[in-house]
């Protein structure tokens, strides 16, 4: 399942920024949106069990109605600092070829980004590897980093020695 | 089992010429699936006029038969003219039909026909040596322009010349004739070269399945017909299988395998009517054809697996379809094969004497030592370890014995009702079972909840209620497990034929026998255990039963013994190989392990540990390395794939008495019984199959040892101790004499895991971690707990190998070098 870099970031560019339908969720500061098409379901923070010999992103893995499924921290893939979970953390469930939880500070809302309205991808980024960005969305005075959560889950390993 | 498509009820004759004829009315001469239809109410026809000559007119099944031969002519593609040939044959089946009992018009237009083909000789003769001759010279034209006729098809050694010589002296009609016979009738065969369509590969991949299946009926009915060559429903149920392989192949346009079996079907139909005797050669011949099947069906699997445009490369068959034409041919015309002399029902003994086979004096001694000493056992085998008489010779007074009862009629109900049990199964694809059986998993523990939970307990009528669910729930579990459940029977019977096959081969007498063979096990288990029985069948053959003179200078019969067995022991399958061959001899196994490197001089090993040596890799004890064992690969495989089906092998023997090998498996893949223990905030699941034992060690057990770390001592055996929570990173250090110390095994060895708290045994459900986890060691997989949560299932042998490393040598050697991963270029993307 693994998708090798160069279909990840194949899918990336080519795709480009797509207009559509993407839910939006807090990290920090910052706004970001994935592809609504790809998100399962929003869930609470359930007991994870951790996982030995893991990257640190994994928080390890989750009971999803019978399903075990892996739970990546954004945060930490993103090199954010820690912070504790509170009411509003929220794991979204995505579709990535297997499904994969996403933990994340708080889900904001379903937004429509019509492809007008997209920017593609700042060639210098402080944070973010480049080609996991899809492109900018701006509604209003707020910005939305468009995700490409395929790329972000399936680049690395989730398995370290 | 896949004989869904199989008529087998015989039907009347008018209702099957009912059907032929509206079949025949919508057919036309492209429309395969209706020409088979018709195919199988001809062959359906010809069946009822063999069982039943009192309800067809013999002409009436000889028109069948002709017209079945031309259908799959004209199925093959073989016809001249696919349109021409179909209404010849559609006028046949309208006569046929219209005629009733008068065959009159159906053989006229059969003859027509024949004169027009050329090849297609008529079928209406009647006479059975006149439908074999018929049958070999009406092969497909490809075999005209193949070997000329008159090719030498018999060469002076093969199993066929020594059935029809064997049979010699029984055939009225000189043997010149028959030869001269033979040497007309037998033409050349010619492999075309086999293109698949890769459109079809779904319809080829059911075949290859099938196939495989039926394979495995012919090997056993094989045998069984082996045992009872008299016994004319065994021969059928031999029959059947080829027919059902020839049938499919033909319509896959597999000719190979079609004509293969076609000429094997043909010969067991003259041994089906009695037309030749079911001799030793003969059940060898079929059984080499059931090999050269089974690697044309794997030649065809390959194409399967990788479907391609080009030609499917084929192993030769044409050397194997001659020679079965040659002693179809050969031997059509002979008399059934006379009742051996002895009174039906009489004494096994006086028919012997009947038969010149024995003295009277030997048998008085063989009679009084069944009365003395083994009152169970029968004269025949008493005879035979005294070497009196030959099995061949108790084979055909035993024949006698049974004279003229016949035993077909007796086992006709039970066939029956087979043949309706079979047509009521359906096939489904295994995921969906899995996918059941988790759901099912999940309902049990959601109902464990449910039960549980306060409100429940409060309320005496909904706790009557609930408990009525959970009932059901289990009832539910049990038969969805049920399902996935096969019986251990047609994979036992595989032994039988390993066992008749490697006992010939290394010259030794070996009697197999079977007990338990309807325990019911996991299909994944099933087809997992396969390969480890193999080789441990095997092994009690080639290294454990002496050969016949080292037998008898130790006093044991001649013959040895291999016992297979499978019950249910404990909440365990048990399957058990018992020989009572040499037995292990410990002293041996350590000296060997020695001089291998694997044991320490003066190290003290119990028998049971030496027993155990023989699982290590490259250990072999057999001085000679056989051609069929003796390698020292086997034992190792075995182990480790029983222990990846989370079961595991127990050695017992006695030098000179013989061997158990027991292996204990859990009952399904799906569920195991674990012991569900805490690590910091963490609970893992160990599986209980692999416990030895719990405890709290006291101080003065532990040592600490240079290289090696702590190290447990239980009654003089020091087990090194393995610090769980911190090597998962779970928890810091643990001292063993505040925590628990769960200790065990792996392949033979045992570990000490420290752990903080034993919580309590239970059933899990076991899910895997998935893709995006392999190569966690020590980790087998998951199961959710009762509580919701995740807890993981410890693997020991990955969870041993981790800690070796992570400590940096110690007995790295032990074990082979961890498989790494296949490690991917990771991509500079994050900045």
């Amino acid at each position: 399942m693994g998708g090798s870099p160069e279909e990840t970031s194949g899918t990336a560019t080519a795709a480009g920024p797509v207009g559509g339908k993407y839910l939006t969720f807090a990290l920090g500061a910052e706004e970001y949106g994935i592809d609504i098409l790809k998100v399962r379901e929003i869930m609470q923070v359930l007991d994870i069990t951790r996982v030995p010999q893991t990257a640190p992103f994994v928080k390890g893995v989750f009971n999803l109605r019978g399903k075990v499924i892996p739970v990546v921290d954004l945060r930490a893939r993103f090199g954010m600092p820690d912070r504790p979970h509170d009411d509003q953390t929220c794991i979204i469930v995505v579709d990535v070829g297997t499904l994969m939880g996403v933990i994340v500070d708080t889900v904001r809302q379903v937004q429509d980004i019509p492809a007008s309205a997209i920017d593609p991808p700042p060639s210098v980024d402080g944070r973010h590897a480049v080609g996991w960005i899809l492109g900018v969305g701006k509604a209003g005075r707020r910005v939305t980093i468009l995700l490409d959560i395929d790329g972000v889950l399936n680049a690395e390993p989730l398995v370290v020695e | 089992m896949g004989k869904r498509k199989e008529s087998r009820q015989p039907l009347d004759a008018p209702d099957i010429l009912q059907r032929l004829s509206t079949t025949v009315a919508a057919a036309d001469a492209d429309d395969l699936s209706r020409l088979a239809q018709l195919h199988e109410w001809c062959e359906a026809l010809v069946q009822t006029g063999v069982t039943r000559p009192e309800d067809v007119p013999e002409a009436m099944t000889e028109a069948a038969r002709g017209i079945s031969r031309r259908l799959e002519a004209l199925i093959l593609g073989e016809a001249a003219d696919a349109a021409e040939a179909f209404a010849e044959i559609a006028a046949s089946i309208t006569a046929l039909a219209a005629g009733g009992c008068s065959a009159d018009p159906a053989g006229s237009a059969v003859s027509a026909v024949a004169a027009d083909a050329g090849d297609m000789p008529a079928a209406t003769g009647g006479e059975p040596e006149k439908t074999a001759e018929t049958m070999a010279a009406s092969e497909p034209p490809a075999s005209s322009a193949g070997l000329p006729s008159g090719t030498p098809a018999l060469s002076p050694a093969d199993p066929s010349e020594q059935i029809a010589a064997g049979a010699a002296p029984s055939e009225p009609a000189s043997p010149e004739e028959a030869d001269k016979a033979a040497a007309e009738a037998v033409a050349g065969y010619e492999s075309v070269p086999l293109r698949l369509n890769p459109a079809e590969t779904d319809f080829v991949k059911g075949f290859v399945e099938e196939a495989g299946e039926h394979i495995e009926s012919i090997e056993s009915a094989l045998l069984e017909v082996e045992q009872n060559p008299e016994d004319r429903a065994k021969i059928d149920d031999l029959f059947r299988p080829f027919h059902t392989i020839k049938g499919m192949a033909g319509f896959l346009n597999l000719r190979d395998i079609n004509c293969l079996t076609h000429e094997a079907e043909t010969l067991l139909d003259q041994g089906r009517k009695g037309i030749r005797p079911i001799t030793a050669g003969l059940i060898d011949l079929i059984f080499s054809v059931v090999d050269i099947l089974k690697v044309q069906i794997a030649a065809v699997g390959e194409w399967v697996a990788r479907p391609h445009d080009g030609v499917v490369p084929q192993p030769p068959v044409a050397g194997m379809i001659i020679k079965l034409r040659g002693v179809v041919a050969g031997r059509a015309a002979a008399p059934p094969a006379p009742t051996p002399p002895g009174s039906p029902g009489g004494k096994l003994g006086e028919n012997l004497l009947a038969q010149g086979a024995v003295a009277p004096e030997v048998l008085e001694v063989a009679l009084e030592a069944q009365r003395a000493e083994q009152p169970g056992r029968r004269v025949g085998e008493i005879l035979m370890d005294m070497e009196a008489v030959t099995p061949r010779q108790v084979a055909h007074a035993l024949r006698a014995q049974r004279g003229a009862e016949e035993p077909s009629a007796a086992a006709a109900p039970t066939q029956a009702a087979r043949a309706a049990a079979g047509d009521q199964s359906v096939r489904i694809d295994t995921a969906k079972l899995d996918a059941l059986v988790d759901i099912v998993g999940e309902l049990v523990i959601a109902q464990t909840l449910v039960n549980m939970n306060d409100t429940v307990t409060a309320s005496e009528r909904l706790l009557k209620d609930v408990s009525q669910v959970t009932k059901i729930v289990r009832d539910v579990q049990e038969l969805a497990m049920s399902m996935r459940m096969l019986q251990i029977g047609p994979t036992f019977q595989k032994m039988a034929r390993l066992v008749r096959d490697v006992s010939r081969k290394a010259g030794k007498l070996v009697n197999l026998t079977i007990s338990g063979e309807d325990t019911e096990l996991d299909k994944n288990v099933i087809q997992m255990i396969g390969d480890p029985l193999i080789h441990m069948v095997r092994n009690a053959v080639d290294h454990g039963i002496e050969a016949p003179e080292a037998r008898r200078a130790a006093g044991k019969p001649e013959a040895g013994h291999v016992h297979l067995h499978a019950g249910h022991q404990g909440g365990n399958i048990v399957i058990s190989i018992t020989d009572d061959g040499k037995g292990l001899d410990a002293a041996a196994l350590i000296r060997k392990g020695i001089e291998k490197g694997l044991v320490k001089p003066g190290q003290e090993l119990s028998e049971q540990e030496a027993f155990n040596l023989i699982f290590a890799p490259g250990f072999s004890t057999a001085a000679v390395v056989t051609e069929i064992s003796g390698r020292g690969v086997g034992m190792d495989v075995v182990r480790r794939n029983i222990e990846s089906l989370r079961g595991r092998v127990d050695i017992a023997s006695e030098p000179g008495r013989g061997s158990t090998f027991t292996i204990r498996l859990p009952l399904t893949l799906a569920i195991i019984d674990g012991m569900v223990i805490r690590l910091g905030s963490e609970r893992l699941i160990i599986p209980t199959i692999v416990i030895d034992q719990s405890l709290r060690p006291r101080p003065e057990q532990i040592t600490v040892v240079q290289q090696r770390g702590e190290v447990l001592n239980v009654r003089g055996r020091l087990i090194p101790l393995i610090q769980l929570g911190r090597l998962f990173g779970l928890c810091g250090r643990l001292d063993p004499c505040k925590a628990m110390v769960v200790i065990a095994q792996c392949e033979g060895r045992l570990v000490g895991l420290v752990v903080e708290e034993l919580i309590g045994q239970q059933q899990v459900v076991i899910k895997t971690l998935g893709e995006r986890f392999k190569g966690i060691k020590g980790i087998s997989g998951a199961a959710i707990l009762g509580d919701g949560r995740v807890g993981l299932i410890l693997e020991v042998g990955g969870v041993e190998e981790l800690h070796n490393r992570r400590r940096g040598g110690g007995d790295e050697g032990v074990r082979p070098p961890a498989r790494r991963r296949g490690s991917r270029p990771e991509p500079a993307l994050a900045c």
